[in-house]
């Protein structure tokens, strides 16, 4: 089979991928937090959902070890045959498109909304999806290279969260559970629907140099972007009690309050420009992925050459998909708890009964159609 | 689009190239020497044309003078006095008892010669050759040999202090032109037998001397391996300046970041050499090139490491920000004034409005204005004789500084803007950084004007795409950034102290990485050990 991506990346680097995946979900706008009702606690919703994620995560990562030198798509056909096969990889495909319009769109109506609001929102999107696509084209490294210096960057932007400490009034937080669990469960499945953006690491555990620390990697990266985002909803409370609920993008408005001294003001300016960054290496992870997957789902020769229609599918995708910043909050917070998980866990399912089909049947009767279960040794799942 | 080009480019110079790599001396045909002498002197002086610089000194040796014998020079790329004292003197007195040509010419070249550097030729081409890299030959009536005496002697600058890279404290020498010299001043700092000097030929015509320089054990073999491959297949006339050189060995031809990094100074040169890195000297140019160069490297002086290490690391720090006010000073300010004006402080901005009201000129064509004027007045600061300097000096202080302000063609910030930048962009240690800082400069402006600080984010994102695709010998450019090598922080933003320095970069791969012994914190002597307690 042909290589169509060479590079390969350290296993920090892949933690970094996915910090910087998950905290692109939440930097900007705060869908966990917004319209909902119960905010007091959110933290009681953001730890259940996180350990969700990180049960649901380690299933599928180490259901892509079992084929670890194969992604998502190259599997998918062996383990459920030419057409079933090809119908999963281009739902997850088709899913990574989607979800890198998702995040293009929400980073450009904040962009919009708080910096430059006589600039047409396409301005913003076309400029990152044609960076992005530039930079996915290049390769994995490179995307993984971004991650690193934008994940460290955007760890430490989350240290801002403590600046505005004076403000913070840790009484906003008592009411515990006045709405009972239902409320963090709706919650829950917010961040799992985030978490399964992860779906992406079935593209990239192949090109992980050293496979034995995936699993312990995708944990820790589960949990330092959950301890983020737990103390992101605590902070939001403390500082704006209930209000919190009310504002679509609250983190901003917090970043916003912080100034040092009288001279350092709208020092939001920083972290702005992080979550910008982080924002477009995550569309480009995602253009990356797809673009590979369509390449090798087709049998194409290079997958360089998908990136920049990719690209421009992505910017079309955001400017269609929302007709304003409401039906957009309206997706985030109603439609992407149900139909991400669904989506995402239902192919998983899929391949994971085509799997366990083929092993139960197959070694058996010797057949040569799926020779990628004979390369997983034991000693390559941990 | 770019990429396809230089394909082409790679493509059509591949087809070029018809001859195998490592001949590079490959253009003489092979001539034999005829045991004729008249035969042989008519054929060298036709070969330089009957210059009037090459010497053909016919000396009667052996018993009262019967064989003839011939001393061909060029006169001024030979020491004279040399040349009459170290050779024909002796050829004429020593070969006095001898009659059999034979004879003379094996005592000749085995004993008789004064000299450390003798070699032999059949060849008539290589003669010449040898003749115009300033070696004198010998021939002897009746022996189709000639003896190549090494004689160069010709004028070279004496070793002075660095034009291009001055430092406070560290060495004063600077690298010269002559390739012996450059060779002497590398080799006096490492006196190590690994230190090895590889000699390759470059120019079809020139034939200028390049000599690779690395240390056997710590240099990676495969990237010098790759190095001396890159240099043996350039085919080309000739090669006067290292720069030259570092086009056809790059590996990023078309970016406008330098990947080789270019020096004057050889304890620049050793530090990088005991590295892992592999220096490239060419004859004719006090400008070495050090390879594989990341970017950390171009933001480092000498002095980081020679002042003490709070000092090195905070004005290694000063220099980064530098580096960054270069690049984005003007099109920030283009930026903040045309859309941020939130950004700053309200007294600050008002300040700075109130100027603008009376300039005709949108912020972005006054600070590319007064960037161009900038720009005109350093390239001329270059050129101008010495003598007429202060004329400029005048010029840009007075007319572009003061008039034009009085003027209203320009606002007083957006002159303060283009000083900063301007000292901002000498701070960079390495000029070849400098000027593409200089470059990038300009589309970042235009950027900045079109969508504000987005535009500048923007710019700056496909720039450091660019960059995190760049290798320098299969090293990536951003090495102990990204990809990040914990191990390696020690000597990037911040210096760490010597003592603590005690690995070599990753590229230099299995081979001995460890620099300093642990343990070596200076610490004060124990109380009960020192002498006089009382003190």
């Amino acid at each position: 089979m042909k290589q169509l991506e060479k590079g390969r990346i350290s296993s920090f680097q892949y933690m970094c991928m996915l910090l910087v995946v998950r905290i692109t979900a939440t930097s900007v706008t705060f869908p966990f937090m917004t319209d909902h009702e119960s905010p007091t606690d959110a933290w009681i919703g953001a730890a259940i959902g996180i350990v969700v994620s990180l049960v649901l995560l380690e299933l599928i990562v180490r259901f892509s070890l079992n084929f670890p030198n194969m992604t998502v798509i190259q599997y998918s056909q062996s383990v459920l045959g030419k057409f079933l096969g090809s119908i999963a990889a281009l739902l997850l495909i088709g899913f990574w498109v989607f979800d890198a319009a998702v995040a293009g769109r929400a980073m450009g109506n904040a962009m919009v909304n708080a910096f430059m609001p006589e600039t047409p929102v396409l301005v913003f999107i076309i400029v990152t999806a044609f960076l992005s696509a530039n930079g996915a084209r290049q390769g994995l490294e490179i995307t993984a290279r971004w991650s690193e210096l934008v994940a460290v960057g955007v760890v430490m932007s989350a240290l801002l969260l403590a600046l505005p400490f004076q403000a913070m009034n840790f009484q906003n937080l008592l009411p515990i559970l006045p709405y009972g669990i239902g409320p963090h469960l709706k919650r829950a499945a917010i961040i799992v629907a985030i978490f399964l953006r992860y779906s992406v690491v079935g593209m990239i555990v192949p090109y992980v140099h050293n496979r034995k620390e995936i699993l312990r990697y995708t944990r820790i990266a589960v949990l330092i972007s959950g301890a983020v985002l737990i103390a992101q909803s605590i902070v939001l409370v403390a500082v704006f009690g209930a209000r919190a609920t009310s504002s679509a993008v609250p983190t901003l408005q917090l970043v916003r309050q912080i100034t040092i001294g009288e001279f350092f003001e709208r020092i939001e300016i920083f972290p702005v420009t992080l979550w910008l960054l982080n924002n477009g290496v995550n569309m480009g992870l995602f253009i990356w992925a797809s673009s590979l997957g369509l390449a090798q789902l087709f049998g194409l020769n290079r997958f360089e050459p998908l990136t920049y229609p990719i690209g421009g599918l992505v910017t079309l995708l955001s400017m269609l998909l929302f007709k304003n910043y409401v039906e957009q909050i309206h997706y985030l917070i109603r439609v992407q708890p149900i139909f991400v998980p669904v989506l995402v866990l239902g192919v998983y399912a899929l391949l994971y009964a085509g799997f366990s089909i083929r092993k139960l049947v197959l070694p058996k009767q010797g057949n040569l159609e799926a020779p990628m279960i004979l390369e997983a040794g034991p000693d390559e799942i941990e | 689009m770019l990429r396809n080009l230089v394909r082409k480019i790679k493509r059509f110079s591949q087809s070029e190239r018809n001859k195998a790599p490592g001949e590079t001396r490959g253009t003489y045909k092979h001539t034999p020497l005829s045991h004729v002498l008249e035969v042989n002197e008519a054929r060298i002086r036709q070969a330089f044309g009957d210059s009037f610089d090459l010497v053909c000194r016919r000396v009667a040796i052996g018993k009262h003078g019967s064989i003839a014998a011939l001393v061909v020079h060029l006169n001024e790329m030979v020491n004279p006095q040399f040349v009459s004292t170290a050779i024909i003197e002796r050829i004429v007195d020593k070969t006095e008892h001898l009659t059999d040509p034979n004879t003379v010419y094996t005592q000749i070249r085995d004993s008789y010669l004064d000299l450390t550097d003798v070699a032999e030729t059949h060849d008539l081409h290589k003669v010449a050759y040898e003749i115009a890299n300033g070696n004198t030959c010998i021939l002897v009536q009746g022996v189709a040999k000639a003896i190549v005496c090494q004689t160069q002697g010709y004028s070279q600058r004496e070793v002075s202090q660095p034009t291009t890279e001055s430092t406070i404290r560290g060495s004063k020498e600077g690298l010269v032109e002559s390739l012996a010299v450059n060779l002497s001043l590398i080799r006096r700092r490492i006196r190590n037998p690994n230190l090895r000097v590889e000699q390759f030929t470059i120019g079809e015509v020139s034939q200028t001397p390049v000599a690779l320089v690395y240390i056997e054990g710590i240099a990676n073999p495969g990237i010098v391996a790759e190095a001396r491959q890159r240099l043996s297949r350039i085919k080309v006339d000739s090669i006067q300046e290292s720069g030259q050189l570092e086009e056809f060995i790059e590996d990023a031809p078309l970016s406008p970041f330098p990947t080789l990094l270019r020096t004057e100074r050889p304890d620049r040169v050793t530090g990088n050499l005991l590295e892992g890195r592999f220096a490239i000297i060419t004859d004719g140019s006090p400008f070495a090139l050090i390879a594989p160069a990341t970017f950390s490297m171009f933001l480092t002086a000498p002095e980081d490491y020679f002042e003490r290490f709070f000092a090195g690391s905070v004005i290694r720090l000063l220099r980064y920000l530098a580096f960054l006010l270069s690049l984005t000073l003007p099109s920030l300010y283009v930026a903040i004034t045309t859309f941020h004006q939130e950004l700053l402080p309200t007294p600050l901005i008002l300040s700075i409005a109130a100027q603008r009201n009376q300039i005709p000129f949108p912020a972005v064509v006054e600070a590319i204005l007064m960037e161009i004027v900038f720009e005109l007045l350093r390239e001329a600061g270059i050129r101008l004789p010495v003598i007429l300097g202060q004329a400029v000096s005048i010029i840009g202080a007075l007319v572009i500084g003061e008039a034009a302000l009085r003027a209203g063609l320009v606002s007083a910030a957006m002159v303060v803007v283009v000083a900063l930048t301007g000292i901002s962009s000498f701070v960079t240690p390495i000029f070849s950084l400098a000027i593409s800082v200089r470059l990038l400069r300009f589309p970042l402006m235009i950027l900045a004007s079109a969508l504000g600080l987005f535009g500048i984010l923007a710019g700056l994102a496909s720039m450091l795409t660019h960059l995190l695709t760049l290798r320098s010998f299969g090293v990536p450019y951003l090495e102990p950034i990204a990809p990040f090598v914990a191990g390696e922080q020690r000597d990037v933003v911040f210096r760490a102290p010597w003592w603590a320095m005690n690995r070599r970069p990753r590229f230099v791969e299995a081979q001995t990485d460890k620099r300093v012994a642990p343990g070596q914190i200076p610490r004060p002597p124990e109380p009960e050990q020192t002498k006089d307690p009382g003190r």
